[in-house]
């Protein structure tokens, strides 16, 4: 009598917690459905994990988002079915993001999109690439439209800016405007995108003729780096860059290089993933004159209405809201976008539409269309530093012509 | 020199860090022959009691840090209530309760990012992040905190292990839990002890690395650095996991000093893999009767 009580309570619960996500695959395949059938949308994200904030943000967003458009009748008439998958961490393998592609498209997916970083978005380029479904994840590296032979994927289409584009966007910045500083590196050895980061960002320093001293690595999810800037500081730069995936890190190695009393003479130098007010509270003083790039200001008009939405919803989360969740929330506007010009969910129609596109209204910023390797054409980059504890704008910056 | 010195500050900080979570582990196993895997989140939940608390019923540092071991302790006490015992009273093998240690694992935190959120945050105290310089070594408050509570909750736990009635009887349990029982000792009573103990270390090693790095969901995946310790020290042998988590802290922040970070991890786990295989009970763990 035990066992059966036990294994009913065990189904119970696995029913409840099916009934608390949104992933019933309760979808037909795609040649079963008809103009009145949802148009489905698989969301893959980092739900859980250290990394989770990266993933419950944008799904957050996102589902507010198709709440709204069902509310105000969905899309050519039909409503949205958005799912959400759970593909780990930066540290989790691409095999969660494989088995949730394969079964968003034995549901009859319409379109994927996500997740944020290489390994995984690559994995699911390969699927949505053999099977022909349209894929937009949010950023990353070359690798994840661009396949090994240099071929274009034709079915990825990327909705944030492409890794190395920032990277030499920030180094061009440190070069010409914060003159030629001496610049040492510390980044993650664990993923792929941390290394080819590095490498633009070195590559792009010595080639302008900038002044690389040193480097010291970290592995994922590491908290303790006072051996390594102790190590830095014996070179005596005046900027730190941290080509970072995780906010954590930054904060750390702001605090610790406090700690050990570098902070006044040796800056941090990062990318966007700095662009989150927790980070603030995290290492506010010690962040001092940190200067990063982003693809957004958060601080302008044009984010009023979004940061109010969701911090009115998900304030209590504790989460803030961060720009890579905003250039998540790029993929529904590229959806939206496909969708309504193809005027069907037609895989092929919505794939053109996106790669003829000339100008799409992305959510944090207007874009001019994508190029050849379905990269983003015209993301700005704003420049950021911290004085007195607060983020501060220091406007836009292009990287000069080369 | 300085940097050498720096370094071996930094080694220590960290590794009181894990020769609490070791000696966690070490207080389990030394009674009930299994590591308890549900570590980390138990350190996580003590922390977040203690993050809470400051501000908002504006406890100081110290009782905060008290309430952190409590909560800790009680949630130590319950696992072993709820999961731990029922099995034991199967006579479950061990491999299962330790299967189950690792389910609670993966629970716990992914409960709390719903909860708590998946944001990271500073540890609420300012006091414990001014650093106070000697010479050229800058050495953070909370390290100087760390090391004293540790000593002291160290000495503690060995005044209560072979000075107390109650100590005794753990040590006895230690031997041969189902002798000790049928001696009249009771064992439920043992249990409780043992995992409050080693909850409040938990909760205590929990609030340092708070109070160094950040408070969040996840921060309990640092416990497997303790189980490490707790092993390479001879599981089960207190002694053992002080010294070894020590050393593992001083390994770790020399290697990544003087080396890479990338060889750091490589480096520590090979070193386990050394140690038993030449040290199979690892470096302090003699026979069973020597546990503790």
């Amino acid at each position: 009598m035990k066992k059966f009580l036990a294994i009913v309570l065990v189904v119970l619960m696995a029913c409840s917690f099916a009934a608390c996500g949104n992933n019933s695959d309760s979808g037909n395949g795609d040649s079963a459905k008809t103009d009145g059938d949802p148009i489905v949308i698989g969301f893959l994200g980092w739900s859980s994990g250290p990394d989770s904030l990266y993933g419950l943000v944008p799904q957050y967003l996102l589902t507010d988002y198709f709440k709204q458009v069902n509310m105000d009748g969905g899309w050519l008439g039909r409503q949205i079915d958005f799912r959400t998958y759970d593909v780990s961490g930066l540290g989790g393998d691409f095999s969660e993001a494989v088995n949730a592609t394969n079964k968003l498209i034995q549901a009859g997916v319409d379109i994927i999109i996500g997740p944020s970083n290489s390994t995984q978005s690559t994995a699911v380029a390969e699927i949505c690439n053999r099977e022909g479904i349209l894929h937009i994840p949010s950023g990353s590296s070359a690798i994840v439209t661009v396949d090994e032979n240099g071929k274009t994927r034709p079915w990825t289409f990327r909705a944030g800016p492409e890794n190395s584009d920032y990277l030499i966007n920030i180094a061009n910045y440190a070069y010409h405007e914060l003159n030629n500083p001496k610049i040492a590196v510390l980044y993650e050895t664990t993923q792929i995108d941390c290394v080819n980061m590095r490498d633009t960002f070195v590559n792009t320093l010595e080639d302008l003729g900038g002044t690389f001293v040193g480097e010291a690595t970290y592995q994922i999810d590491d908290q303790e780096f006072r051996a390594q800037l102790r190590s830095l500081a014996e070179k005596n730069p005046d900027y730190i860059f941290m080509p970072a995936m995780g906010y954590k890190e930054i904060g750390y190695v702001a605090n610790q290089l406090k700690e050990l009393g570098y902070a006044d003479k040796i800056k941090l130098l990062t990318i966007s993933t700095a662009d989150n007010k927790d980070l603030l509270a995290l290492a506010g003083p010690a962040l001092e004159g940190c200067v990063f790039n982003t693809t957004a200001d958060m601080s302008s008009p044009r984010f009023t209405e979004i940061t109010k939405q969701y911090y009115d919803n998900h304030g209590a989360s504790g989460m803030a809201l961060h720009v890579d969740g905003l250039v998540s929330f790029n993929e529904a506007k590229l959806v939206e976008y496909a969708i309504n010009t193809a005027g069907s969910t037609d895989p092929e129609a919505m794939r053109k539409a996106l790669e003829e596109a000339k100008e799409i209204d992305l959510i944090t910023c207007p874009v001019r269309g994508y190029d050849e390797q379905h990269n983003l054409l015209g993301f700005q980059y704003n420049v950021v530093t911290v004085k007195n504890g607060q983020f501060v704008s220091l406007g836009e910056y292009a990287a000069p012509a080369k | 020199m300085d940097m050498f010195l720096q370094q071996l500050v930094t080694g220590i900080s960290i590794g009181s860090v894990y020769a609490l979570l070791a000696v966690g582990y070490a207080l389990v196993f030394s009674v009930f022959n299994f590591s308890n895997f549900g570590f980390g989140p138990v350190m996580m939940l003590g922390t977040f009691s203690a993050f809470y608390a400051i501000p908002l019923l504006h406890l100081p540092l110290l009782p905060s840090i008290l309430l952190a071991m409590v909560v800790a302790g009680l949630i130590s006490f319950l696992m072993e209530l709820t999961v731990y015992r029922p099995m034991r009273k199967k006579k479950t093998l061990k491999l299962y309760l330790m299967i189950a240690g690792l389910g609670i694992n993966t629970f716990i935190p992914n409960a709390a990012i719903q909860i708590f959120g998946g944001g990271v945050h500073p540890f609420p105290s300012d006091w414990a992040r001014a650093t106070i310089q000697l010479n050229t070594i800058a050495v953070p408050r909370s390290d100087i905190l760390a090391a004293v509570l540790s000593l002291v909750m160290l000495a503690a736990l060995w005044l209560f292990l072979y000075k107390t009635r109650t100590g005794l009887g753990i040590r006895a349990s230690s031997l041969d839990t189902d002798t000790a029982g049928l001696m009249g000792i009771n064992v439920n009573f043992v249990a409780m002890i043992v995992f409050l103990l080693s909850g409040a270390a938990a909760g205590l090693a929990g609030c340092f690395y708070g109070m160094k790095y950040s408070v969040f969901p996840n921060m309990g995946a640092i416990a497997s650095k303790g189980f490490v310790a707790s092993t390479i020290g001879g599981l089960g042998s207190l002694a053992g996991a002080v010294i070894s988590g020590l050393l593992l802290g001083f390994l770790e922040t020399m290697i990544a000093a003087y080396g890479s970070s990338t060889y750091r991890d490589l480096i520590a786990y090979a070193l386990l893999v050394i140690v038993l295989i030449f040290m199979p009970r690892g470096i302090l763990g003699k026979g069973m009767q020597d546990k503790l």
